[in-house]
């Protein structure tokens, strides 16, 4: 735990308690909506988190200002993605931030404590948030302000990412709060298209294979019709009710004909590529019937907590590490008699990449189920990234998990950079392997 | 030293928490409030926004006491009882059903109780007035049923008015407010005059658990006593007290416990109560008691009432029903840790009742009706009851 919690509200107060922890050596580790997978590192020893200042930004909260002509809006960085999506949605615009739990996850959260930037409500057709964040304000290490994007002229407004040099947008774009503190995000506006249509389809359990030939038919269409596209399927105790697997799309568009025709896309790809089993345009009804329902909404009221590794795969790779992650799941768990379970696997589009996710959920009071599950997600994830898989979402387990496999050469850039912005290291220091020898 | 007997007995639920922090603010297509986002603790709100304050926050508290990473501090129980416990983190919690936070802090604070540690000295003193005079405010128990004189009401009959301490001593004119409408409904009235007692409800939720169980079966008895089928009541603390907190401890009672708001809203059905007049203010809304609404789901039928008085328009607040924000005074427990905070919160609320509009505010709920008024004098504060028999005419 922290010694020190600071709630600071504007930028500048930002900066004079970075100088001050400068001035005195003592770390800062930026929070948002502190919902991190994994939690955070405060300190390397319980004796020396007294010595580590918590920097909430949740007061920071304002949206500053929307720019419909040049399609932007920019937020303090507290300010929840719920927040910000439902005051533009009254407005008819739309941006990307993140699915969920989006009522408590701030912006600045997601743009640093998720490599990308997260995935937004449209994932899978638009992949990352990346590349809609224009520009940011940061306060770096030493306390020096900084706007990247087009403000690097200092005359110009917040307008675009790529000018004038190196994208320094995206240094503050999954850096989990190493290089400084995000302030101010600039976000990329869009229409929002307000029309939506969904569709599930039903394969046989055995046809694993043929469901997910749909899902990469689906996914190769060039004009990414699919606001949302995942295939939804067994968890190690589904498996052995041999759950069928479950396709499910999402469209959005702007008219009632645009959905129509793009449902027909989907209808036609599947059509052509490996026929279903059953099709019900109620996703939840088709999930209903095989027992399944998103892990989000169902396996939190039974069993609490969860372990949720969630590789991000090359496409090619998907099936393969879907298959050898439900046989390992399947052979650590057998004999654990529901104590650890799970409500099903997930593969998402997110862009021209796979999101994967297996949850785990446990009870939290069964401290050996704990560590079992603790234990089966280490060795999930160790699996992914021995198949070529990365990972998304950081926070302190999994970002040292992934950097304990950067190349030495990487990592030394990694730690030079860092060192030559944070030379007392006081920027969230314990993560990343950045602070071992 | 704690021994945490009960805690260990919600020790389930203590680790169902899945840290989504919908329970420090969340958004509801069912709320159409300014801000999306909506405030979900009033303590997170009001206290400088610090995760202990919010039950994200003080389930962690609650697993580090069940581990022994955490002592009980005077500083920790402070924050433990620093809540009114209005339950909106329950309604909106993602772990819901599994996870009813205020029923761990219950847990907590009778743990902290059996070792000694609490309750804090305020809610000791009113523990103490409840003890030796069985009310919350230390009032003579001979002056409990003054409200009642001139009524001429019996002590036995089938359906029974539980008047509580607020009715009895500072707000008699909703004990006669009450008495009035259902007799003019054509209903018979009992009381249990100078047997009444308190009905714990501070002490079910302080963690004085044995002095509510001692209030609670006086009260059980007497009524037993009084031949009572149907016990109707008009406060939302001891209609929780009776429906929630005596049926987990006893279970059958062997009578019914209805909310006069219920009682009345079925009277004006069947055309037995009758509105001759209205009230001065022609727009009102409508407080929802957290102890009435979210304890006991008792939502309808006051808006039902509300919308039968003749030419008065029901404003609904921004956050009412399941998401209505706590007036800051449940149980006394804030108002006894922090009044300035229970003021604050209140004052939060009245500001969100003159957003509608209203001239006036109506509440079913006693305290309530007193933290509200405490806290703004701009806007009238009715009890239900007060309003009703205002609108019927009745001579009170």
């Amino acid at each position: 735990m922290p010694g020190i919690i600071v709630k600071p509200v504007t930028t500048d107060e930002v900066s004079q308690i970075v100088k001050l922890a400068n001035r005195e050596k003592i770390p800062i580790v930026p929070r948002g909506g502190g919902t991190t997978y994994g939690g955070t590192a405060y300190s390397r020893s319980p004796e020396e988190s007294s010595l580590t200042i918590c920097m909430d930004l949740t007061r920071m909260r304002k949206m500053l200002n929307i720019n419909e002509v040049n399609r932007t809006v920019t937020v303090e960085a507290g300010i929840t993605c719920t927040e910000l999506e439902t005051r533009l949605r009254r407005r008819g615009l739309y941006v990307h931030t993140v699915y969920g739990p989006a009522d408590s996850v701030t912006v600045g959260g997601v743009i640093s404590g998720v490599c990308g930037g997260g995935g937004g409500q449209m994932f899978s057709s638009a992949g990352n948030n990346g590349p809609y964040f224009i520009g940011v304000k940061a306060v770096l290490p030493n306390g020096d302000v900084i706007e990247t994007g087009t403000r690097t002229n200092a005359q110009a407004s917040m307008f675009g990412r790529v000018c004038h040099g190196p994208d320094m947008t995206g240094l503050f774009i999954g850096h989990m709060g190493i290089f400084g503190v995000t302030t101010e995000v600039t976000l990329q506006l869009f229409d929002w298209p307000s029309y939506e249509g969904v569709g599930g389809v039903a394969y046989d359990y055995e046809n694993l294979d043929d469901a997910h030939k749909a899902f990469t038919a689906l996914a190769a269409h060039p004009a990414r019709p699919f606001s949302l596209l995942g295939l939804i399927g067994p968890g190690p105790e589904s498996i052995m009710r041999r759950i069928d697997w479950t396709l499910f799309y999402k469209v959005h568009g702007f008219s009632q004909e645009e959905v129509d025709q793009k449902s027909k896309i989907a209808s036609e790809i599947i059509a052509h590529t490996a026929q279903p089993k059953e099709w019900d345009s109620d996703f939840v009804r088709i999930l209903q019937k095989r027992s399944l329902l998103h892990p989000h909404d169902v396996s939190p009221r039974k069993m609490g907590m969860w372990s949720y590794p969630e590789p991000c795969c090359p496409r090619d790779g998907t099936l393969g590490i879907v298959k050898a992650t439900l046989e390992l799941m399947n052979g650590e768990l057998e004999s654990w008699g529901g104590r650890i379970k799970s409500a099903g696997s997930a593969v998402w589009m997110h862009g021209d990449q796979d999101y994967v996710s297996f949850p785990l959920h446990h009870k939290e009071s069964d401290p050996e189920a704990r560590e079992k599950a603790l234990d089966v997600w280490k060795k999930i994830i160790d699996l992914a990234l021995e198949q070529g898989a990365n990972f998304l979402v950081m926070d302190k387990h999994i970002g040292d998990m992934c950097a304990a496999r950067f190349p030495p050469e990487y990592h030394d850039f990694l730690r030079t950079i860092k060192k030559s912005l944070d030379p007392n290291n006081i920027m969230n220091p314990y993560v990343l392997l950045l602070s071992e020898d | 030293m704690v021994n945490n007997e009960r805690l260990n007995e919600f020790r389930e639920m203590a680790y169902a928490c899945t840290r989504c922090g919908y329970c420090r603010e969340k958004y509801s297509d069912d709320v159409p409030t300014k801000t999306p986002a909506f405030g979900v603790c009033p303590i997170w709100e009001h206290n400088g926004g610090f995760e202990h304050h919010c039950s994200r926050g003080k389930l962690q508290i609650a697993q580090g006491i069940l581990e022994g990473r955490l002592q009980y501090s005077e500083e920790l129980i402070d924050v433990l009882y620093t809540d009114p416990d209005c339950r909106l983190c329950s309604w909106v919690c993602n772990a819901e059903p599994v996870l009813d936070p205020p029923k761990i802090w219950q847990a907590m604070r009778q743990d902290i109780v059996s070792a000694g540690l609490g309750p804090p000295k305020k809610l000791k003193e009113i523990d103490s007035r409840v003890k030796e005079r069985h009310n919350v405010f230390g009032g003579k128990p001979e002056l409990r049923d003054r409200w009642a004189e001139g009524l001429n009401l019996p002590t036995e009959g089938v359906v029974l008015y539980f008047a509580g301490c607020y009715a009895s001593y500072t707000q008699p004119e909703i004990a006669r407010s009450t008495v009035a409408i259902l007799r003019e409904a054509g209903i018979e009235i009992a009381y249990l005059a100078g047997e009444e007692w308190c009905c714990g409800v501070v002490q079910f939720h302080d963690g004085s658990i044995s002095l509510a169980e001692d209030v609670a079966r006086h009260n059980i008895e007497m009524i037993r006593a009084s031949g009572a089928k149907t016990v109707v009541t008009a406060c939302a603390e001891c209609y929780k007290s009776f429906k929630v907190d005596y049926a987990e401890i006893w279970g059958e009672t062997g009578f019914e416990v209805v909310h006069v708001s219920e009682m009345m809203s079925g009277l004006i059905s069947e055309g037995k109560i009758v509105f001759k007049s209205s009230l001065p203010e022609s727009r009102v809304t409508f407080h929802d008691p957290c102890r009435l609404g979210r304890y006991c789901g008792v939502y309808d039928p006051p808006r039902n009432i509300i919308e039968s008085i003749p030419g008065i328009e029901l404003k609904e607040m921004l956050r009412h029903r399941e998401y209505a924000w706590c007036c800051g005074g449940g149980a006394d427990l804030v108002p006894s840790m922090n009044s300035e905070l229970a003021t604050e919160i209140a004052a939060g609320r009245m500001a969100e009742a003159k957003e509608t509009g209203a001239e006036a505010i109506i509440t079913s709920c006693p305290r309530c009706a007193n933290t509200l008024r405490d806290a703004e004098e701009g806007i009238k504060v009715y009890d239900l009851s007060v309003a009703v028999a205002q609108a019927m005419g009745l001579n009170v």
